[in-house]
């Protein structure tokens, strides 16, 4: 049986930087080494919903507007539309999820660094939408969560709550940032 | 070894409808799936969305520009008419580039909005690209009876082993065989639709302890279940049981069940495909 060059080649190319890859990764959850990151990225397709869930979170953007004494919850449909996946915005992807694993310092700096951009960027949004109002002077981003109980009863599918429904304990702040003092 | 069998396995001729099959399930895929998505579009690939700077994401796998406000009209024509033509065999040779191109771009565009079935979209995009086409379920009569088999092959070994690395994961690296409740913990979260809160309500623990035995069974048996031809019959139902479960469980998971269904069909018998697409095109007439 002859082989054209072309079959010979695309099928080799599949199996050594798509098969024996993905079968790595899939087995170890480590990236294949020496291949670029943008072919690593491709070859992670099996490491979902692999650990238990007991906490699930609401996010909310907080600011404190200039002149304002309490903390006000920004409307997430004026920020973040977009659900790619589940009832969740692509904010949850940002700060539940986004910190990578391969360098630890550098991810958690990173990590960081994307949380303050995205406090100016809600800041600039919300200065163009409502340019009648005061500035916002502070922005946080918080997470009400909600603990797994064993007896608890479903009212149809998710859906996000009001902040006072979770008790300041079960609320985390992921990152406070004072806008003026961070230009 | 037996290079002959090897040989065989890998490059012996087939027919092309199962291939063909596959790029029109796939291109029907792809027109549901980045509609979702095109529905908000600006946020997605505009800078009108949040998008962190290339700076702030060092481990980004690739940095592209997002397009300009005014671009996003002439990319959705040339993103969904691509995939049209690809999905009704117009000039694939070529077209199946343009979208592999426009699906790659969304993908790297917004990582925060690409998952698995962005990455099994752009790899199977990348097999069909590189492999003969054949003319079924298209407008176009390429008169190419037979191909060389290994895409087929390789889309059969993905699905293999993105399902049983699945279920590795959960039982070796995860903790699935730690606790019988982890599938019941999954459902309660943001994915969770009107039909989970039901069963939520109405299955005992020890019935979803039994949902998450079989769920990780199955993919832990897909090798069994899929390379013994004789057993493909079981591994199609479980499977799909296993798939519209997920579907109807977690919000706009439907999507992963339809492009796991798409890779069903290169386990599908030729003769099988033939006797659907003779009936579809005397009911439809719509292809040749």
């Amino acid at each position: 049986m002859k082989v054209s060059r072309k079959d010979f080649i695309c099928c080799s190319f599949f199996i050594i930087f798509w098969l024996l890859p993905i079968i790595y990764t899939g087995l170890t959850y480590r990236d294949t080494p020496f291949l670029p990151r943008t072919l690593t990225y491709l070859q992670r397709i099996s490491h979902l919903f692999t650990r238990i869930s007991p906490v699930w979170e609401t996010i909310y953007i907080q600011a404190l507007p200039e002149g304002e004494k309490g903390w006000v919850v920004l409307p997430m449909e004026d920020y973040f539309r977009l659900k790619p996946f589940g009832y969740r915005t692509r904010l949850y992807e940002m700060l539940l999820y986004s910190k990578d694993f391969k360098d630890f310092k550098k991810g958690e700096e990173a990590y960081k660094a994307r949380q303050k951009e995205l406090a100016h960027w809600v800041a600039g949004r919300y200065a163009k939408r409502y340019p009648q109002r005061p500035p916002l002077l502070t922005v946080r981003f918080v997470a009400g969560i909600y603990t797994i109980e064993k007896d608890r009863t479903f009212e149809g599918r998710w859906k996000d709550v009001a902040i006072d429904h979770f008790e300041p304990k079960d609320q985390y702040i992921f990152s406070t940032h004072y806008l003026k003092n961070e230009f | 070894m037996n290079f002959d069998r090897i040989k065989q396995f890998w490059f012996a001729p087939c027919d092309t409808i199962r291939l063909d099959t596959f790029r029109f399930a796939l291109g029907i895929f792809l027109l549901l799936y980045m509609h979702e998505r095109w529905l908000y579009a600006s946020e997605w690939l505009t800078p009108a969305g949040f998008h962190p700077s290339p700076g702030n994401q060092p481990f980004h796998p690739l940095s592209v520009p997002l397009l300009p406000e005014e671009a996003l009209p002439f990319f959705g024509a040339v993103l969904f008419g691509s995939i049209f033509a690809f999905t009704i065999g117009w000039h694939t040779k070529w077209v199946v580039w343009v979208v592999w191109a426009c699906v790659s771009y969304v993908t790297f565009a917004d990582q925060y909005a690409a998952y698995t079935l962005n990455k099994l979209s752009v790899v199977s995009l990348f097999v069909l690209a590189c492999a003969s086409k054949g003319s079924y379920w298209s407008v176009t009569d390429r008169n190419i009876p037979q191909q060389s088999i290994w895409a087929i092959r390789i889309l059969q070994a993905t699905f293999v082993i993105q399902y049983f690395a699945a279920g590795w994961n959960k039982a070796v690296l995860g903790d699935w065989l730690d606790s019988p409740f982890i599938l019941w913990t999954h459902m309660q979260g943001y994915y969770r639709t009107d039909v989970a809160a039901w069963l939520l309500n109405n299955i005992p623990l020890k019935g979803w302890a039994f949902m998450q035995i079989s769920a990780l069974l199955f993919e832990l048996l897909v090798p069994v279940l899929f390379i013994i031809p004789s057993a493909r019959r079981i591994g199609f139902i479980w499977g799909s049981c296993f798939q519209l479960m997920i579907a109807l469980c977690m919000h706009q998971l439907i999507y992963f069940m339809l492009i796991m269904w798409c890779f069903y069909i290169v386990f599908i018998d030729e003769k099988t495909l033939h006797r659907f697409y003779d009936v579809f095109i005397r009911k439809f007439k719509v292809f040749r």
